[in-house]
């Protein structure tokens, strides 16, 4: 018996598990030592060297927490108050009715993953409609074995159309209309992820009337606030209109992106509620439910994040701060797009310009994908996805060139 | 109608509603001896000086940046923490067949570990393998693993609330009983909450039966160093399930050890056959933790790391600030059994000495419980559990007094 222990292993059944096809690109991009290659895998923003950006809103509330010598003390399950209320407050607006009213519950998360999962995991538990999460067609890839771990199943909706390179606005009302009453709806708030193609306002006006007829609990998952057009409030527009339509919604925010706090993993979750009473008991269901995960979360990124937010000088800079790096990628997307012309491509690149945040659907197919990086050293995802955060104005025109090599 | 009109409110979580409870109360000699945090003699909470240095210098680093770590962690992090868990001479590491998960505490770690047992041991998605918790146990363990989807989640027996010691006899015999393959979660050193341990030769003999019966070892360490002061002698236990040829895993916390606590730093430490077994399990805990958070947060597991691997901190942080806490929570427990026993309180008290760590388990029973928190506004767990870290030099005359009046006053 103690032989065969010695030789046999638990784990032999173990599968080898498949590599993360987003965090893949990145390990495979660090292996190569072609000295032009690009990283335009993971969405992490990129400043025109090339190099990771630390916001000087970051830098200036890291040494203003320093100076203060707080103590380590366990976070409430809920996290930093402070915190989750001016997450809410950015995601949902000052003057929002919602916050006066007190009728929503907002939950310090381990970022944007972090806060999904909560999400998933409180729809499984609690949630008396179907189990169907309805994705639009497509969603980062995360988003399904997010919601499959949780216990749910997913559906999906027409989103891109291949044919424009952009919002497939009749295929996606048609399939929203079909979706069974009470199912519940992942809507990207802006800065869709991965296609950059975003609902134009009175396209958002159609969709909230069918969803309201539909009867859907709305999932909205804002991971680029300010990050898309440079706005805030821009951004924040649809998940704004929605609410004062009356949907009473529940929302992933991640501040991994527009503040830079990647590995801090600084995220809010929110449910929206009939009234203070039942955000109460809300509440007190996300705790039981986030105990036994990580019983409470990094205290770190949330201070780091509160100080910027409640801070009025910080607030401005970072403002400005995320209005520059939403106006590089624009400018990058503009001399992508010339660069492609200048090339001699005869194809319609419109929509490099036309979509919005980090990431661009190029419309390259997987096999000029892989001749991409095969040939070129451009590491991005098979769908076609490229991070703009990873073109700057020294590599911008390689990028066309290997572009339009794939493709003409 | 609200779809949520019909969620019921949950009960509180008990440790923290102490805690607020303690904080409402304005009785001028209160204490609070809930929840687990290390207190200085003054009743503060302690930011390790060596933490304090460290975090400047990676405040001052201008080449450190927010990046998103590896999914699996900070791997400068990940094979410190092992080694401290497994000593820097393992064989088990030299034979690179020890991985590492970092993770949002030890709650995480044991998260991650549970979810990975429940999809992967034990044939595939096996969600009927029982699940071993002591009685008593720390009251998370059963949600972390029945949320991971375990159905079955029993007691083994523990405690022995007659003799205030462990009830060895009943664990072996548990473990004789179980069925194969059973998962039973030890507490490394430090018991919480009883703050009872098995001897070395009582760890021999759980060991035997868990060998012959094919049962799964699952470590939870949140108090290496804390317990007695020395790292190995807190791990030795571990190291000896390791030296048998085990495979199992260590959920690791340095919320404690390194006064952490909310920055969430964690480990799970893998020990498996071979390498190659090895790989495929870590590769699968990246699809777990990939839908759990990502990627770990950086902060903590870079203070810690800095620290474990600079000769310097690690010294400064092991024989200097380690050492500290250790002492006093053993100060505290000699002088709290001194003052019983020349108070006269009815009872035996060398289980305040005998146990470890920085609980102890007093023996007084729920309605003593209510007394000392109603009457005495000392505030503890029902199930009788005391934070040594609670008590100060200014406090313990009157936790001692209070303790005697209880005994005194209520069966």
């Amino acid at each position: 018996n103690t032989l065969l222990q010695l030789l046999y292993s638990w784990w032999g059944g173990v599968q080898m598990g498949p590599p993360d096809p987003i965090l893949g690109v990145s390990e495979a991009f660090k292996k190569d030592s072609n000295p032009k290659k690009m990283n335009l895998g993971v969405g992490a923003y990129r400043d025109d060297q090339g190099k990771p950006f630390v916001l000087s809103c970051v830098r200036k509330a890291e040494a203003l927490i320093s100076a203060k010598q707080m103590d380590k003390e366990y976070l409430g399950i809920t996290g930093l108050a402070d915190f989750n209320k001016s997450c809410a407050k950015l995601a949902l607006g000052a003057d929002s009715e919602v916050l006066k009213s007190g009728r929503n519950i907002t939950v310090q998360t381990i970022s944007g993953t972090g806060s999904l999962r909560i999400g998933a995991n409180f729809l499984s538990r609690f949630h008396g409609g179907p189990r169907d999460v309805y994705l639009p067609k497509p969603s980062w890839g995360n988003h399904t074995p997010i919601f499959k771990d949780a216990g749910m199943t997913l559906k999906a909706y027409r989103y891109y159309d291949p044919a424009t390179c952009g919002f497939d606005h009749s295929g996606a009302l048609e399939d929203i209309s079909k979706i069974p009453e009470q199912s519940v709806i992942m809507l990207h708030a802006c800065a869709h992820n991965p296609t950059g193609v975003d609902p134009r306002p009175e396209q958002w006006k159609e969709i909230s009337d069918l969803v309201k007829k539909r009867n859907l609990l709305v999932f909205f998952d804002m991971a680029y606030q300010g990050f898309a057009s440079g706005d805030i409030d821009k951004d924040a527009w649809a998940v704004r209109y929605f609410i004062e339509q009356g949907h009473n919604i529940v929302l992933s925010q991640s501040f991994a992106k527009n503040m830079g706090l990647y590995g801090e993993r600084v995220g809010g979750f929110t449910v929206v509620c009939n009234d203070a009473e039942e955000a109460k008991r809300v509440e007190s269901q996300l705790k039981i439910l986030i105990r036994p995960i990580y019983s409470n979360p990094p205290m770190n990124g949330a201070r780091i994040a509160s100080t910027i937010l409640n801070t009025p000088e910080l607030y401005s800079v970072w403002l400005g701060e995320v209005h520059g790096m939403a106006n590089r990628i624009i400018k990058m997307r503009e001399q992508l797009e010339a660069g492609l012309k200048k090339e001699g491509s005869t194809r319609d690149w419109q929509h490099v310009i036309d979509q919005i945040g980090m990431f661009c659907f190029t419309g390259l197919k997987p096999e000029q994908v892989e001749r991409l990086t095969k040939e070129f050293s451009v590491y991005m995802t098979k769908d076609g996805r490229i991070s703009m955060a990873g073109v700057t104005s020294g590599n911008v025109g390689y990028l066309a060139a290997g572009i339009h090599a794939v493709t003409k | 109608m609200s779809i949520f009109s019909e969620v019921p409110q949950a009960p509180p979580v008990a440790v923290f509603k102490l805690t607020a409870d303690f904080r409402e109360d304005s009785h001028p000699q209160k204490v609070n001896l809930g929840v687990g945090a290390y207190r200085t003699d003054e009743c503060q909470p302690w930011v390790l000086p060596v933490v304090k240095k460290v975090e400047r210098l990676i405040v001052e680093d201008s080449s450190l940046n927010h990046e998103y770590l590896p999914i699996l962690g900070l791997p400068e992090f990940r094979s410190a923490s092992s080694k401290v868990a497994l000593g820097d001479d393992s064989p088990a590491i030299k034979e690179n067949r020890v991985g590492a998960v970092q993770a949002l505490g030890g709650t995480g770690a044991l998260r991650i570990g549970g979810e990975f047992l429940r999809r992967w041991y034990n044939g595939t998605n096996n969600t009927a393998t029982p699940i071993y918790v002591s009685a008593p146990t720390w009251e998370n363990h059963n949600a972390v693993f029945a949320d991971a989807g375990f159905k079955d989640i029993r007691p083994y027996h523990y405690w022995d609330g007659a003799k205030k010691g462990l009830d060895i006899s009943g664990l072996l015999d548990d473990l004789e009983k179980a069925p194969e393959a059973s998962v039973f979660v030890l507490h490394a050193c430090a018991h919480n909450p009883t703050g009872t341990d098995p001897t070395q030769d009582e760890w021999k003999q759980i060991a035997e039966v868990m060998k012959r019966r094919n049962l799964f070892v699952f470590f939870d360490s949140a108090y290496q160093g804390f317990a007695s002061g020395s790292l190995d002698k807190d791990a030795w236990a571990i190291r000896y399930f390791v030296s048998e040829g085990f495979e199992l895993f260590v959920a690791q916390s340095f919320s404690k050890n390194f006064g952490l606590y909310n920055e969430r730093v964690g480990n799970l430490t893998v020990v498996a056959k071979d390498n190659e077994n090895l790989t495929r399990i870590l590769s699968q805990m990246e699809k777990i933790v990939r839908t759990t958070w990502s990627n770990p947060p950086s902060q903590g597991a870079r203070i810690v790391s800095k620290t474990l691997n600079c000769p310097e901190l690690f010294a400064e942080w092991y024989v200097g600030n380690v050492k500290t806490m250790a002492d006093r929570v053993l100060l505290m427990r000699d002088q709290l059994k001194a003052k019983l026993q020349a108070l006269g309180t009815p009872g035996t008290w060398d289980h305040i000495t005998q146990q470890i760590g920085m609980f102890s388990f007093t023996g007084l029973n729920p309605k003593q419980v209510e007394y000392m928190i109603k009457e005495k506004h000392v505030y503890l767990m029902a199930s009788g559990r005391i934070n040594m870290c609670g008590l100060t030099s200014k406090n313990i005359d009157y936790v001692a007094q209070s303790i005697h009046d209880t005994v005194t006053s209520v069966q």
